[in-house]
């Protein structure tokens, strides 16, 4: 077990955890920021995704030691004008029907914004492409992104 | 030990269930819905507190006139939460923002049976729920009426608010509380429930109640629950159906930090650990020698075989004489597992003569009677609290999670959460049946069908729950063809199986629909043109003529596309879906646009209506292009998403999806959208290709 200082939605956290543990495992049982999701445990379905540093990461796949210094974003933290405007969007156009992926979608589609704020279809398509949704709530994810990307353009 | 199921005699096969009819005529039938509508219990007496008025168990308001309602179902993602919200805000003529939701405790008595599944949901609440809401909205007029001496139907409510116009007063919800709760509550047989015509909640897109917390991740789903001090399970569960525990060697599992306890369970071995990722790294050190038993060589092949064996091809069609053309098609469906994005879970904590537990389940009170039967206890001391599902698509009625958790906590002695790794949830599910199917049908000159027959076997095994689970619900054929023979065998394998999404319809859709376009194609008939001369019911024509208004059905599509028909009648609803493909040279398949046509009658959340059909549809593209269950040496071979995809963002058509306006009772919606959507793909690659789809999913191979 070691002493591990992480960085998380800009408050420290100090947590004691095998350093191979993933980030998801520490943040669920140690932390109980329950937000961020198991769906498969192998970097297959990005029900985990955080921002680590701004980008989204497989927090399922992200061993605690690799995350020390580094600023992890996860939804209960989600506070910039995109992703609070996301999250509004994703209300508006109803898109959640199970909710479960949806965190992970969130903040993928947070990392497409904040990097493109007028993203092409495809671009969409491939930023989106790791997070799985069982329901098959895409067409709305895709109208949501598109509701705040106009919004930016405004 | 390969025990070559093969040569087992054919007379085997044919002492399984069967169920035949022959001479049957079958046209569009409703069958008798088994019926799970609760009473409407009038609150109890010493439960009226004056401080919040609660005529019956489905609702209650408070002082400052918030209104709880209570759902008895189970919120998997089809927003039936929402859904019964607006159903009493509706005939309280409530004010929407005043609206919140609790789910509902188990007990029979007051909620009768919960259980969620086969789009029943709102069929089954429908009258109860806005009985329930009226005799509440009939109280608050007569405690209005008595503070204002005014007769009761001189008042009205509007937004919450019970109004006297002659004499312009009026009192919201919240000043009528007290009085309202010292009121005899009314027999329901004397309620009389809303006009459609003064709808104004009902058939309004409304946004769902639980997305504010979904979207921020604090809603809770079973596996964010927590218990103080909560440990947790993973479990190594037989790798081959039926297979035994033998040798543990938990040296190196025990090793693992935070490991703290491996113990042999009713169904595999437990590790127990201080968090998640403790007790799977601690399953993945378990040594454990199975005993493999008898279905350790077992296939997808063989199964495949025997299922051929079990009915024959010969024709079963009676000659009907004179000229005519014969139709003859196999079709076969493979296992399908649920994967839905929360796996199986379960918190438990078993006390010496009571337990509590939470989890994401389709059946709560199901689940209280087998925990309370497992610990030994009696039922009422077994608490069942229900979180939101993660989806479930049928998997989340089983009782696998809650058990394991019950006895685990048990043997523990402390509380624990049984977390199901995806691994574990796609390899021993419930499956949706694997099933072999033969149709032949007579076509006389002028191309009108004369008769028809259809063989079925399908695959059963497992704890089944529910003994009727696995018949054809007669749902699903809508075309008057004289059906003179239709034969249904349920073989026994090892692969347990169960409801998934439309349960047996998610292959007769397939099946029956692929069959008509054959047949149309046979009579050289246009297969929208064709499938409405056999219609008879008003509804079903009526979404096929706007599916093909709607769809641009007819116009010339580009070499290597096409358009493809799928109607489909049931749960009380009706859907016709339109779907555009492209075929590449290479034999890939892309779905570009479905149109779909819905009559779920009332539509009571027209978003959340297009959603369920959008979602379903979107499953009917997985399990056409992508997704099977097969099994080799006795295991599944599939374990996660890389091998047992489901559709990403690029897969995606364009939808339009059409609701028509009605005043008929509401029907099912959650299913509605599956059993049709594979056919209607099938049929396009038909249109597209002139390739038959006979088995699913399609390989490359078949188009390439």
């Amino acid at each position: 077990m070691a002493i591990i200082k992480l960085t998380i939605n800009g408050v420290e956290r100090t947590i004691e955890a095998e350093p191979d543990m993933p980030l998801l495992w520490a943040l669920r049982d140690l932390l109980s920021m329950t937000g961020t999701k198991y769906g498969c445990g192998i970097g297959e379905c990005g029900a985990c995704t955080v921002l680590v540093d701004g980008d989204p990461m497989q927090s399922c796949l992200l061993p605690v030691s690799e995350a020390v210094g580094k600023a992890i974003v996860t939804i209960e933290g989600l506070s910039t004008e995109i992703g609070r405007a996301l999250q509004q969007a994703w209300i508006d156009e109803d898109v959640s029907q199970c909710g479960y992926c949806q965190p992970g979608q969130l903040l993928s589609a947070t990392a497409l914004l904040t990097r493109k704020p007028r993203p092409t279809d495809s671009d969409i398509d491939e930023a989106m492409n790791s997070n799985l949704c069982r329901c098959g709530t895409y067409p709305r994810i895709r109208l949501a992104i598109k509701r705040v990307s106009r919004g930016i353009a405004q | 030990m390969n025990t070559t199921q093969n040569s087992i005699p054919r007379r085997t096969f044919l002492k399984i269930v069967t169920e035949a009819g022959a001479g049957l005529t079958l046209a569009f039938f409703m069958p008798q819905e088994r019926t799970f509508s609760p009473p409407i219990v009038p609150q109890a007496k010493e439960r009226l507190t004056g401080n919040e008025f609660a005529p019956n168990a489905w609702l209650k308001i408070d002082l400052d006139g918030m209104i709880t309602v209570t759902v008895a179902r189970a919120e998997m993602g089809q927003g039936i939460r929402t859904t019964m919200a607006m159903i009493v805000a509706e005939e309280l003529d409530a004010e929407w923002t005043k609206i919140r939701v609790e789910q509902a405790p188990v007990d029979k008595n007051r909620y009768g049976r919960q259980v969620t599944g086969g789009s029943r949901s709102v069929r089954t609440l429908w009258t109860p729920m806005r009985t329930a809401a009226a005799i509440a909205r009939q109280m608050l007029v007569t405690a209005a009426s008595k503070q204002w001496g005014v007769p009761p139907d001189a008042c009205t409510i509007e937004k919450g608010n019970v109004m006297h116009t002659p004499s312009a007063k009026s009192a919201c919800f919240a000043s009528l509380v007290k009085l309202a709760s010292t009121l005899p509550v009314p027999d329901p047989e004397t309620i009389h429930t809303k006009s459609p015509d003064a709808f104004r909640i009902i058939g309004i897109s409304t946004h769902s109640l639980d997305h504010p917390d979904m979207v921020k991740g604090k809603a809770v789903y079973g596996l964010d629950f927590k218990f103080p001090g909560m440990l947790y399970a993973v479990i190594a569960h037989p790798p081959v159906f039926d297979a035994t525990v033998g040798d543990i060697d938990d040296t190196a599992a025990k090793a693992i930090p935070g490991v703290t306890h491996v113990i042999k369970i009713e169904d595999g071995v437990a590790v127990v650990g201080n968090t998640t990722w403790a007790a799977m790294q601690g399953r993945g050190a378990l040594k454990v020698k199975w005993n493999r038993g008898p279905n350790a060589y077992l296939d997808t092949k063989t199964i495949l075989q025997q299922l051929e064996s079990a009915v024959s091809e010969e024709s079963h069609l009676p000659d009907p004489g004179g000229k005519k053309k014969v139709v003859h098609a196999i079709y076969d469906l493979p296992y399908l597992a649920h994967a839905s994005l929360e796996p199986v879970n379960c918190a438990a904590s078993v006390q010496q003569d009571s337990c509590e537990l939470w989890m994401p389940t389709q059946e709560p009170d199901y689940m209280r009677t087998l925990v309370a039967k497992l610990i030994g206890i009696d039922e009422k001391s077994v608490i069942i609290h229900s979180t939101l599902l993660g989806g479930a698509f049928g998997r989340k009625h089983y009782p696998d999670g809650p058990l394991e958790a019950s006895e685990i906590s048990k043997t523990i002695g402390a509380p624990v959460q049984v977390v199901w790794s995806r691994e574990d949830d796609i390899r021993f599910s419930p499956y949706r049946p694997m099933s072999h199917h033969i149709l032949d049908a007579f076509i006389d000159p002028a191309g009108k069908p004369m008769n028809m027959s259809h063989q079925m076997v399908t695959t059963r095994g497992g704890k089944a729950i529910d003994p009727a689970f696995g018949s054809p619900r007669n749902e699903g054929w809508q075309y008057q063809i004289p059906m003179s023979k239709i034969q249904h065998f349920k073989m026994p394998q090892p692969i347990p199986t169960g409801p998934w999404r439309s349960v047996m319809d998610s292959a007769l859709g397939f099946v029956y629909e692929s069959f008509t376009d054959e047949l149309a194609a046979a009579a050289g008939q246009d297969p929208a043109v064709f499938r409405r001369s056999l219609l008879t019911d008003d509804r079903m024509c009526r979404a096929l003529v706007l599916a093909t208004e709607k769809s641009d059905w007819g116009k010339p599509m580009p070499k290597g596309s096409g358009r493809g028909i799928a109607c489909y009648i049931g749960l009380g609803s009706y859907v016709v879906h339109v779907a555009e493909v492209s075929v590449s040279e290479a034999g890939d398949v892309k779905v570009l646009r479905v149109v779909s046509v819905v009559d779920c009658g009332i539509p009571i959340n027209p978003t959340g209506i297009k959603a369920q059909i959008e979602g379903a549809v979107l499953d009917g593209l997985t399990t056409t292009l992508m997704a099977e269950i097969t099994i080799d040496k006795g295991c599944v071979v599939q374990s996660n998403y890389h091998d047992y995809p489901w559709c990403r963002m690029k897969d995606i058509p364009i939808f339009e999806t059409h609701v028509i306006p009605s005043r008929e009772s509401p029907g099912g919606v959650g299913e509605l959208g599956y059993p049709a959507s594979p056919p209607a793909i099938a049929n396009a690659i038909y249109a597209a290709t002139g390739k038959r789809i006979r088995h699913l999913p399609i390989r490359r191979s078949d188009l390439a």
